[in-house]
């Protein structure tokens, strides 16, 4: 075939060949990264604004060594350095907001680098975790230091007080809804800025980040079964960082299922834990525990619980 | 994530209300000729003068295609012409002489036709026919007289990108209905079933004020979906009726057919014509025209793409089909065979390449996969090379719609994948 002239090319004369599709939505993993991190944005406001300088401290710590950390890392591995993906940052962030605002900047500092060391890249990296990083790194810390990891003070006058959970294991007085919307006790970062929290989750899932299936799950199963023990479920919702939790950590893509009922199967399965944690278990907060311990169903909730066929085959 | 069906339905720039235009005539045409397994044979030499419509190669067998010039000139070349995937095929090409001496068809006008020779006829225009019903897709005529109960034109083919399918229907109406009533001379059936994008609202209007001249016409407005081009899904959808592995349509009474050779049925009957035109929708941000243009068969790419305003120095890739699932050509001096419905110029800064970052399992691929596979499954055993558990996985039921991939914010090439197990596997 005598080859006639291409009529009709690019400046470098040749065109672009590619397998199909030829276009994009353009969401990019950056993006939901990004989006995330602004939904984040009035929780840390809110809680420089609770605890100063120590909450500044802690969540810059944790961003920096996290990220540091995965440099360090791939730099070792003689990988392409991907920090400006962000999601080392993030997971950061949410490390920051499991921890007490008075923990030691050294402990901190820990808890990052075992979250990304070991929390994702001795697993591979991004995707390839089956434990969510933060908690790794939260429960590395807690199982190490625990009384600094439980120290929590009062955002008033940095004095150390108990976490509502705490109080209400002990069959204290327990703050109120008002206190717990606005902060007024002592706590981790994720419990204490409830209110903002709830908007930046909300956010998410309107915006299509966060599958809503997961938070209503996770929250509606913990609603109904505190009801049913007797307990005040309003409250529960409201105290030990749930709302933190049911957002953030359980919408955490990589290491939650990735079909509709999957999330129902983990919303509902970190439900029953937490309430279980809560009123019998030793420890007084099971937030972490309850998602830890689902993120390890997870592949078997993913294998099990599929979508629906189409019903309609076509030749294999 | 509340990201289901996150196709907008204007991907492309949109051109709805655009009739068909017709082109200059082409310098040369390339007319491809054979399929897999045809034993077809040219009737032309080098040096011979055809005029437009003349046959210029045909098939063995009773049902064997004709193929036509689809201009007047001389054979320069036989031989054969890369087709869009890179495969050598048969070829004539013929170079214009300017002349437009065209031939027609020996239509019996007086008194009406026997489906004989109705199909003879159809055979003769170069469309179809075929003895199972599975020929060409939906551009065939299955040689049932009896069996086929409901059809349907199936007016959704690369929606909502190419609005060229829906030509026939808008620009050719009367013809159209013609053709309808061939189909119906042809196969008597209870039901001829027209689906046209419920986003259409012309061409939903027009063909439904048919509706009352045809008893058996039934027009259903479809919401968009990727995969109303699969005849089974089609069928599922509209009838409700689920084929199984292996069934053809015509087994459950269907035929699925297309609208432009519904209209190249009806310009056979009527007048004469023989199929050598296919309506084109040219879109594109490197040209300046875009719309749908009656492109005669064979002409090359680029010249088409140069009558509807091509910017040369912006065009980057040329797609034949839609954006998800059309092949991208590697020269502008391929052929437009029969039965494209668009081409898409794209520029420089549209150009997308997949990535292959880390997979993050946010689940949107199987979210928006129809067949409710899971294709970052299938694609990291593809990328593995487990093609035993990609099949597992369902890879033979993936139908390649290109969804996932979109959707995909890692970029991941998941179609490719895809068609790369499906390659190693067979």
């Amino acid at each position: 075939m005598a080859a006639t002239e291409n009529v009709g090319k690019s400046p470098s004369g040749l065109l672009l060949l590619s397998a199909a599709p030829h276009v994009h939505c353009g969401l990019t993993v950056n993006k939901i990264v990004l989006t995330t991190l602004l939904s984040l944005l009035p929780a840390v406001l809110f809680a420089v604004y609770l605890y100063g300088f120590e909450a500044v401290r802690i969540i810059v710590v944790c961003m920096g060594v996290a990220v540091g950390t995965e440099a360090l890392i791939q730099k070792l591995r003689n990988k392409p350095i991907t920090v400006s993906d962000g999601t080392a940052a993030l997971t950061g962030l949410i490390l920051a907001f499991t921890l007490s605002p008075a923990l030691p900047t050294w402990m901190a500092v820990i808890g990052a680098f075992v979250a990304i060391a070991l929390g994702k890249h001795a697993f591979g990296g991004l995707g390839a975790n089956p434990f969510n990083p933060a908690l790794v790194g939260k429960v590395f810390l807690v199982t190490s230091f625990f009384s600094p990891m439980t120290k929590w003070i009062s955002p008033v006058n940095s004095q150390p007080v108990s976490s509502p959970l705490e109080m209400w294991a002990a069959k204290q007085q327990v703050p109120g809804y008002q206190e717990l919307l606005l902060g007024n006790f002592g706590g981790f970062l994720g419990e204490a800025v409830v209110l903002p929290l709830i908007f930046g989750g909300i956010a998410l899932v309107v915006l299509g980040y966060v599958d809503w299936r997961m938070p209503a799950a996770f929250l509606g199963t913990v609603f109904t079964l505190t009801n049913f023990l007797g307990q005040d479920p309003v409250w529960h919702l409201l105290a030990g960082g749930l709302v933190f939790a049911a957002f953030y950590l359980a919408g955490d893509p990589v290491t939650t299922p990735y079909t509709k009922k999957g999330r129902w199967a983990f919303g509902i399965g970190a439900g029953i834990i937490l309430v279980v944690i809560r009123q019998w278990g030793g420890y007084p907060e099971g937030v972490a525990y309850a998602i830890l311990l689902m993120n390890g169903l997870t592949p078997l909730i993913n294998k099990y619980l599929r979508p629906k066929r189409s019903g309609v085959t076509r030749h294999a | 994530m509340g990201t289901k069906l996150v196709i907008r339905e204007r991907i492309l720039p949109s051109m709805v209300n655009l009739g068909s235009s017709p082109l200059p005539p082409p310098t040369r045409v390339h007319i491809t000729c054979g399929r897999e397994g045809d034993s077809c044979r040219t009737v032309v030499k080098v040096g011979d003068k055809v005029k437009r419509g003349q046959i210029v190669a045909e098939c063995s067998g009773k049902n064997g295609l004709v193929y036509r010039s689809s201009i007047s000139g001389t054979v320069v070349q036989l031989g054969t012409i890369a087709n869009y995937l890179g495969k050598q095929v048969n070829n004539v090409t013929i170079e214009n002489d300017g002349s437009d001496e065209a031939e027609f068809l020996n239509v019996n006008k007086s008194g009406s036709m026997g489906p004989e020779q109705i199909y003879e006829l159809l055979r003769s225009a170069g469309l179809v026919i075929s003895n199972r019903g599975n020929g060409a897709g939906h551009a065939t005529f299955p040689l049932l007289s009896e069996g086929i109960k409901t059809i349907i034109i199936n007016g959704c083919i690369g929606q909502p990108f190419f609005p060229a399918v829906l030509s026939p229907l808008k620009d050719y109406c009367e013809d159209f209905l013609s053709g309808l009533k061939i189909l119906i001379r042809l196969y008597s059936p209870a039901k001829l079933i027209v689906a046209v994008p419920e986003s259409q609202k012309t061409a939903v209007a027009m063909i439904k004020s048919a509706e009352a001249s045809l008893a058996e016409l039934e027009v259903i407005a479809a919401p968009w979906s990727p995969m109303l081009s699969e005849d089974k899904y089609l069928i599922s959808l509209l009838c409700g009726v689920n084929l199984k592995s292996g069934q053809l349509p015509a087994e459950e009474g269907f035929l699925v057919i297309s609208p432009f050779v519904v209209l190249a049925a009806a310009n056979a009957i009527t007048r004469g014509e023989p199929h050598i035109s296919q309506i084109v929708s040219l879109v594109g941000t490197a040209i300046t025209n875009p719309g749908n243009y009656v492109v005669p068969i064979g002409t090359p790419i680029g010249e088409v793409l140069q009558h509807a305003g091509l910017q040369n120095e912006k065009l980057a890739k040329v797609v034949v089909g839609t954006p998800l699932t059309g092949i991208a050509v590697a020269r502008t001096d391929l052929p437009v065979a029969s039965g494209v419905a668009g081409i898409i110029a794209f520029s420089q800064n549209e150009l997308y390449s997949p990535v292959n970052n880390p997979c993050i399992r946010c689940g949107r691929c199987t979210e928006n996969c129809p067949e409710g596979l899971l294709p970052m499954k299938i694609g990291t055993y593809a990328a593995f090379s487990k093609w035993d558990r990609a099949k597992e996985e369902g890879l033979g039921r993936c139908t390649e719609c290109g969804l996932c991939a979109y959707v995909c914010p890692a970029s991941r090439p998941l179609v490719q994948l895809v068609q790369l197990a499906k390659q190693q596997i067979s």
